[in-house]
């Protein structure tokens, strides 16, 4: 191991391009639907949220979306790869704006805004989707992994469905 | 199922037309809601007749003529002869009816009082005393009685309505006779035959009742002293169920059109026993039917004669179609789901919601009370509230800042009395003629519907004894606890959200998810319930196993060794009695589920012919333990924009809305299970619930 101790003794600008290099993978993974690389990106016991604005903001618990552990994230790419009726899409995902709140508990705090946009087969790409990650990374196996991902979305509307991960 | 009359022919539809054209009614002078029915459903130059009635005093009738006339309408007060104290009275009332309520008509009648009250026995003293043209009143009504008069010979009847009508040629008043009510035709059709033959030519109105049950229209016929025609009324309707059902004039109607002698007859004249709103409702949906763009309309929008197995298109997607829906359906008389109770539990707490394409405020009051009115104000038509939720002690509109409490009471408006004299509003602005729309509201255990039509039955009654029964399942009466929101946009007409949760058939073969895990599947114990007029239903079935059978040989999409990481989604504790999963559609919006452990209402909110809103409010019970709390929301992912499950339905209902948009010339085939629909069913390989649903849809929508 050891090098934990590493990401701990970075500078802000080393660990921004640390946060940089790990938003580009995660999109990439799902901008390419290389879904089944996609739990890779979190540690075992994680949380994985997508949660309208509405709900967060007020406290209320329900997610549109939750994973309670990587075996949850899994049972999701098997619903998208084999038992999910949908039309075929491609969703390319946008971030920004990243900015590191600190080290708590062994965990990098961060929150970045992202955007979604949906290409739907005869129809203009739209926006899709826009809020903001509330993101705790863990260093796991020498390598940045979310423990807990949350996605912010700002639209209290889902433009229909919601099938691929943010 | 269905009891319609045959169709109108043409030449029937137009002298419908021109009847209702020239129509009026009646109210009594202090009935603020008849008013407020009037200002809103009726259109503006119509006459209203003002009653007398006996507890009635004739400065009120002057003053509710008066707000008539501001209202835009013709106000008609009664002058009835026996409740004047003499002619120092019947000055002031006629003076202060011109000069107040700009009257320029009244309706001269005896009045029901013996002995009289004054010197005045009979309306052609009225006439004699002179006194009308001087106050610039020059058209009078007159009684006619087509059917026996209880007390009265026909003889002197007709000698009487001669003596009027020479004594107008006298004076130069324009006399017309208002008839009586009637229930059937030929006493009308037989005394218009018997004064023309006399040489009476004046103008005939003939009164009708407006809807109303059967049992209010009799209890008013005896009372009025109208033997004969309640006869008709218990013929027309032979059975207990129509006696207790709701009769309009239109056969009557039909009649008289269809009859020469009807050809003579200038207009109507409505009394609204069963409510003002109500006759309003039913005459702009007669006008709108029997208009000449309405016949245009049905030209291209006629039902295959196959009936109910058939879903014409163009009711998906035709924009003509969609203005009828919100106005029948959605501001018809339906309970629109719009809240839970614990998301408004505090006094000034609010939620803004839809009925339909309206936007509704939902208030609870200082008393607890829940009041919902439209989110527009009565000034320039403002939203007022823009927030999802919140709390308030009043409703202020953001542009001249008109105040309305609670319940949406205008209180306050700026500048009322002006600036230093100048300006200001008229000295007789009345708030309370300025209110924000009131709708009517019921709650049941937690849960509130409204509804934008008076005339609406009691919740109870509309939901019926059987889907009643299954609300009351999940809504046992335990404080609800608000889990949170999801709110999808599906690019699809409402009415395939509907037929998609009527339609049990289609989880065996779509949701390969939930037919795999046995959530709900055709070979597992079925249930479906519809209410006596398909417009509820429910649809249940109890968790069956992973396994394949020879009953679920044709489901194709079952995976057997499907299998799930992590299985805490499915770990499902046995909540209510007999069955697992129950699925409620509520007509015109609501979906209740109970899947499992998972409980949500689906709200639906149209957004034009090609999309709605389905707003899911997922709850659970105050006090569910924790354990409880998280399976409810594991469970959730079933559901919503992101659920295993309903995906599958919007991604479906979307490209069904793009078959269809593009065929309004095709119909969709409902012939599984059948060409009807029965109250009650043991199996899910049917489309009834989607075939009692247009039904009942065509019946509101007159298709």
């Amino acid at each position: 191991m050891g090098a934990a101790p590493a990401y701990r003794s970075m500078t802000p600008q080393q660990l921004r391009l640390e946060l940089e290099e790990l938003y580009a993978d995660y999109t990439g993974c799902l901008d390419e639907e290389r879904f089944e690389d996609w739990p890779g990106f979190f540690v075992e016991k994680c949380l994985y949220e997508i949660v309208p604005r509405e709900n967060f903001e007020r406290g209320l618990p329900l997610a549109t979306w939750l994973c309670e552990s990587k075996g949850y994230l899994e049972d999701r790419v098997v619903a998208i790869r084999k038992t999910s009726v949908y039309a075929p899409r491609t969703i390319r995902r946008m971030v920004s704006a990243i900015r590191i709140l600190g080290w708590k508990d062994e965990l990098l705090e961060a929150r970045a805004s992202y955007a979604a946009f949906e290409t739907l087969p005869d129809e203009l790409t739209r926006v899709f989707n826009v809020g903001q990650y509330h993101d705790r990374i863990a260093v796991d196996d020498g390598r940045l992994r979310f423990k807990e991902k949350i996605c912010v979305f700002d639209s209290l509307l889902v433009p229909n469905s919601l099938i691929y991960p943010l | 199922m269905r009891n319609a009359a045959p169709a109108m022919t043409s030449t029937e539809r137009d002298r419908v037309a021109a009847l209702i054209r020239e129509c009026s009614i009646e109210i009594s002078p202090r009935d603020p809601a008849a008013e407020q029915a009037c200002r809103e459903l009726l259109p503006p130059g119509m006459s209203v007749y003002v009653n007398h009635g006996p507890r009635d005093t004739y400065q009120e009738i002057v003053a509710a003529a008066a707000r008539l006339r501001r209202a835009g309408f013709n106000p008609v007060p009664h002058l009835a002869a026996r409740y004047l104290t003499g002619v120092t009275q019947l000055n002031d009332f006629l003076a202060r009816a011109s000069g107040e309520a700009g009257v320029v008509q009244v309706l001269a009648i005896a009045g029901d009082v013996s002995p009289p009250v004054g010197p005045f026995a009979a309306s052609l003293q009225l006439m004699m005393s002179g006194l009308l043209p001087k106050h610039g009143i020059s058209r009078v009504g007159i009684a006619g009685y087509p059917e026996p008069h209880p007390s009265i010979a026909a003889a002197a009847l007709d000698e009487a309505l001669r003596a009027k009508l020479e004594l107008g040629r006298r004076t130069g008043l324009d006399i017309s006779i208002v008839t009586q009510f009637c229930f059937e035709a030929e006493p009308i059709l037989g005394w218009l035959r018997r004064i023309r033959a006399q040489g009476i030519d004046a103008d005939v109105h003939v009164g009708l009742a407006g809807p109303a049950s059967v049992s209010t229209l009799a209890k008013f016929a005896v009372r009025c002293g109208i033997g004969h025609s309640i006869r008709a009324l218990a013929r027309g309707h032979n059975s207990i169920a129509r006696l207790l059902a709701e009769v309009g004039p239109e056969r009557v109607m039909r009649s008289l059109a269809g009859a020469a002698e009807g050809a003579d007859i200038v207009g109507l004249h409505f009394f609204t026993f069963g409510g003002i709103a109500r006759t309003a409702a039913w005459l702009n949906a007669l006008k709108k039917s029997s208009g000449r763009g309405a016949k245009l309309m049905e030209e291209r929008h006629r039902w295959p004669k196959e009936g109910i197995t058939r879903i014409p298109y163009w009711v998906y997607s035709d924009p003509e179609i969609y203005a009828r829906e919100q106005e029948r359906i959605f501001c018809g008389p339906s309970w629109s789901y719009v809240a839970l109770e614990a998301e408004i539990p505090a006094a000034g707490d609010f939620l803004r919601t839809f009925i339909g394409d309206k936007s509704v405020i939902v208030l609870r009051d200082q008393d607890g009370a829940i009041n919902v009115v439209e989110n527009r104000c009565a000034h320039r038509g403002v939203q007022l509230c823009q927030k999802h939720l919140g709390r308030v002690n009043e409703l202020m509109c953001p542009y001249h800042q008109w105040t309305y409490d609670l319940s949406g009471n205008l209180i306050g408006v700026p500048f009322r009395h002006g600036i230093r004299k100048q300006g200001g509003m008229p000295v007789d602005f009345d708030l309370r003629e300025h209110g924000l729309r009131k709708l009517k509201v019921a709650r049941r255990h937690g849960v509130v519907f409204a509804s934008f039509a008076p005339e609406v039955e009691p919740l109870e009654d509309y939901l019926s004894p059987s889907v009643l029964e299954l609300f009351d399942r999940v809504f046992d009466g335990r404080e609800l606890r608000v889990l949170g929101y999801s709110r999808q946009l599906t690019p699809a007409n409402w009415k395939l959200m509907f037929e998609n949760i009527k339609d049990p058939y289609h989880a065996s073969l779509l949701h390969v998810f939930l037919l795999s895990f046995g959530l709900f599947r055709a070979d597992q114990p079925n249930r479906t319930v519809i209410d006596p007029k398909g417009r509820h239903a429910a649809g249940m079935t109890s968790r069956g196993e992973q396994k394949r059978t020879a009953d679920n040989a044709d489901m194709r999409s079952l995976i057997e060794d499907l299998r799930l990481k992590d299985p805490a989604l499915l770990d499902p504790v046995r909540e209510y009695p007999e069955y697992t999963v129950v699925l409620m559609t509520v007509w015109p919006n609501l979906i209740i589920q109970q899947q499992s452990n998972t409980l949500a209402m689906r709200q639906l909110v149209t957004k034009g012919p090609g999309a709605f809103e389905l707003a899911w409010t997922f709850f659970g019970y105050a006090n569910d333990d924790e354990a409880m709390t998280r399976r409810r929301l594991r469970q959730a992912n079933l559901m919503g924009p992101a659920g295993f499950v309903s995906i599958d339905d919007s991604e479906v209902m979307m490209l069904a809305q793009r078959g269809i948009a593009a065929a309004p010339e095709a119909a969709g085939v409902a012939e599984l299970g059948g060409y009807g629909w029965e109250q009650e069913d043991d199996h899910a390989v049917t489309e009834s619930l989607i075939r009692a649903f247009y039904d009942y849809y065509r019946q509101v929508m007159d298709l």
